[in-house]
């Protein structure tokens, strides 16, 4: 029994194992004296392996593959002393891949990574800072957010490839149903509640709130930013609790006691069903939500970030980073550069559906009205909260938010409550 | 003198005789054995001892571990998340162990009962135990769903009940979460009571016939208290199975709302992964590990008795 019970322990730390058993990697470091240098002036070879995930649906796996085949090729030409390794690695439980793979000395040297990591993983000194590298870069190329995002303590630590845009998208049929006119869409908060209290008054919702799994990028967070306020300040600190911010608590309050969101806000994780059966006047959305509802023929329209005191939105940036432990650094940073330069960039983001991070890039999309629309709005994205725990404030801040909702606490309570939560949080 | 020398040493060579025949006769299962033990050793014992240093240190993983004393232990006195996933999960227990073990107990009586279809139904039964805990979530999600979108919320409308939150509600989502781990596991726990069934042997029943006994007596008398050896076994493995419930929480509910449904292997998840807190990560295992092994003892000291057929 005994053995059973520490074999019931295991798995819980079986992970761990992987570390023990890790000796190193064994990356094949050829010194050619031809290799051509890199921006720091360090020899550009040897062997490097890129970690990326399906970025396209499966009707478009075959091209996405040839996107990388073609890419490596073309970089190859360039530098062909390095051999580069491309791996596709499943989005679930990527983060987890990763740490391990690092922990393990057998990483990528190159991978995909979001801002709200790169705090996370530049602060346990596990990316390489690419200013050396970048002299050749014109950083003043990418969108302002896309930058912000990439950047930790004032240095650069990812190149941008991808950004999107999360914002309202509305059922034009459920805006003629309370008499209201696609074309003049709400632009604030106070204009939003009188379409809203429309809506519910014919037994429409007025829009999703996915409290479940979308906490808090697509749910709080942009809500706390057109209010003003924000879960930490320039210097780390805790502000979600500050006036502002309880006035983001005391919406969303708001919106569930007047029925405008469905009651099971709370842990509900899928409501766009109720959009798509035409129950619902605006859904949280992206590129990839209008895919699915031109597939479904359904009307749409493209709403503005809305606006309490400052018009904002959340949207990723989608990075790539080079490991501090790479073997390979130079020709990794030359991958990552030539990955995301103008050229590539406009190929991947043309076959993703993703919009582009660089100036330089914006013109893929001028036959596409849609994707200029969310173009519009992409100086207006925040690319989520900078912070080495920032991934451990979403489950309490949702755990607050579903107290509140139950009536438990005070909007006011609650973002105390999470702000307390996130100061210890933050201090572990 | 001389004798007693002699005596000596005739019985320590026999005695290495036997040990050297000894080793010879179970050489061979030495020699198995050493694979499974070095896969033992590698990766299952290691990680134990690795994990029980961890405890004292910071680590988040990446880059390099810092020694932290007794810090995390008392991190875990004073966290009262801690504290609540760890009740959470007893909760869950309360909800899960009975149901789980009287299901796959009535489930194995009525596939035993020599009932038509009997084989139709065991597979039926067992069904839910090899699809995925994905799927079957996603089935949940969808009956459960807490408007009037939902299938229970649609049938509880006929009989003039109002829509249920379920998971959006503090109180509904744990007893949601330990019905959905009772309908996946009591195929297997039927299984266990089925083939406990099939050993006791017929001429118990026919004594008890003889004496009387009918239905229900017959039930408590002679199968119930005959089947005492899987009792245990099902309740050990339901036991361990509750305190490491995470999928469940981690599919559907996120640990809310309101950290009802954030249980300790959650909260260890939490805190390894998404915090990169190794440390206490650690140090959450084995106080996992700790309450299992306790409840482990204390249900061999009041369920593992021997029984005999006889």
């Amino acid at each position: 029994m005994t053995k059973r019970a520490l074999s019931m322990m295991l798995p819980a730390v079986l992970s761990l194992g992987i570390i023990l058993s890790g000796c190193g990697s064994d990356d094949a470091s050829s010194s050619n004296n031809a290799a051509a240098p890199g921006a720091a002036g360090d020899k550009v070879a040897g062997e490097i392996t890129v970690w990326g995930h399906p970025y396209v649906g499966d009707d478009k796996k075959e091209q996405l593959k040839a996107f990388w085949n073609d890419t490596i090729a073309a970089f190859k030409q360039k530098y062909p002393d390095v051999k580069v390794n491309y791996e596709e690695i499943p989005w679930k439980n990527r983060e987890q891949k990763i740490l391990t793979a690092l922990a393990a000395g057998s990483g990528p040297d190159v991978f995909y990574q979001l801002p709200d990591q790169i705090p996370q993983f530049a602060g346990n000194n596990a990316l390489e800072p690419l200013d050396a590298y970048a002299k050749d870069i014109r950083t003043d190329d990418f969108s302002k957010g896309a930058l912000a995002g990439a950047t930790y303590q004032g240095k650069l630590y990812a190149l941008p490839i991808l950004q999107e845009v999360q914002t309202l998208i509305y059922n034009p049929d459920v805006i003629k149903a309370i008499g209201e006119d696609p074309a003049k869409l709400p632009t604030t908060w106070d204009e939003f509640d009188r379409w809203a209290e429309k809506a519910k008054a014919k037994g429409y919702y007025a829009r999703n709130f996915e409290g479940g799994a979308g906490c808090c990028n697509a749910t709080l967070y942009p809500l706390l930013w057109q209010s003003g306020s924000n879960v930490t300040d320039d210097g780390g600190s805790i502000i979600l609790n500050n006036d502002k911010g309880v006035q983001a608590f005391e919406y969303v309050k708001k919106m569930y006691d007047n029925g405008w969101i469905p009651k099971d806000s709370i842990s509900n994780d899928n409501q766009f069903p109720e959009f798509l059966s035409g129950k619902m006047l605006a859904v949280w959305g992206q590129g990839s939500t209008l895919t699915t509802l031109k597939a479904q023929k359904k009307p749409y329209v493209i709403g503005p970030p809305l606006k309490k005191e400052k018009q904002a939105s959340f949207g990723t940036v989608g990075m790539f980073v080079v490991s501090k432990t790479s073997k390979n650094k130079a020709a990794a940073v030359e991958f990552a550069k030539f990955l995301t330069n103008t050229d590539t960039a406009k190929a991947f983001n043309k076959l993703t559906g993703y919009l582009p991070v660089r100036k330089s890039a914006g013109d893929i999309y001028n036959d596409d009205q849609d994707m200029k629309e969310f173009m519009k709005y992409a100086d207006l994205t925040i690319p989520g909260i900078s912070h080495p725990a920032a991934r451990g404030f979403m489950p309490k801040i949702q755990a607050e938010i579903g107290a509140m909702l139950e009536g438990k606490k005070t909007p006011k309570q609650a973002a105390d409550a999470a702000a307390e939560a996130l100061k210890l949080d933050a201090k572990k | 003198m001389e004798s007693v020398r002699n005596s000596h040493i005739e019985q320590h060579s026999r005695l290495s005789g036997r040990i050297t025949l000894s080793w010879r006769k179970n050489a061979i299962i030495y020699v198995f054995l050493v694979p499974v033990l070095l896969h033992f050793l590698i990766f299952q014992f290691a990680p134990l001892v690795f994990s029980f240093v961890l405890t004292f240190m910071e680590w988040p993983m990446i880059g390099e571990p810092s020694f932290a004393g007794l810090g995390n232990w008392e991190r875990f006195l004073q966290d009262k998340l801690a504290w609540r996933s760890i009740w959470n999960t007893v909760l869950f227990s309360v909800y899960y162990i009975v149901p789980t073990m009287a299901l796959g107990l009535i489930l194995a009586l009525l596939v035993y009962s020599k009932v038509k279809l009997a084989g139709l139904f065991k597979g039926m039964f067992f069904l839910p135990v090899v699809t995925s805990f994905v799927i079957l979530s996603g089935i949940w999600a969808w009956l459960f769903k807490g408007t009037d979108y939902g299938v229970i919320n649609h049938l509880l409308s006929y009989a003039g009940i109002e829509p249920q939150l379920f998971f959006s509600d503090s109180k509904q989502a744990l007893p949601v979460l330990a019905a959905l781990s009772i309908f996946k596991v009591c195929g297997s726990t039927m299984v266990y009571y089925y083939a406990g069934l099939q050993s006791i042997p017929g001429h118990l029943y026919e004594a008890a016939k003889m004496d009387g006994a009918t239905g229900w007596r017959m039930f408590w008398s002679v199968t119930f208290p005959l089947l005492l050896p899987i009792h245990f076994y099902v309740a050990i493995i339901t036991t361990i199975g509750s305190f490491q419930i995470f999928d469940s929480a981690f599919l559907l509910t996120g640990g809310g709302p309101d950290y009802s449904t954030t249980t300790i292997v959650y909260y260890l998840y939490q805190e390894g992964f998404t915090s990169l807190r190794f440390g206490y990560g650690s140090v959450l295992a084995y106080v996992l590990f700790f309450i299992i092994f306790t409840i482990s003892l204390v249900q061999r000291k009041f369920l593992g008795k021997d029984v005999s057929y006889h």
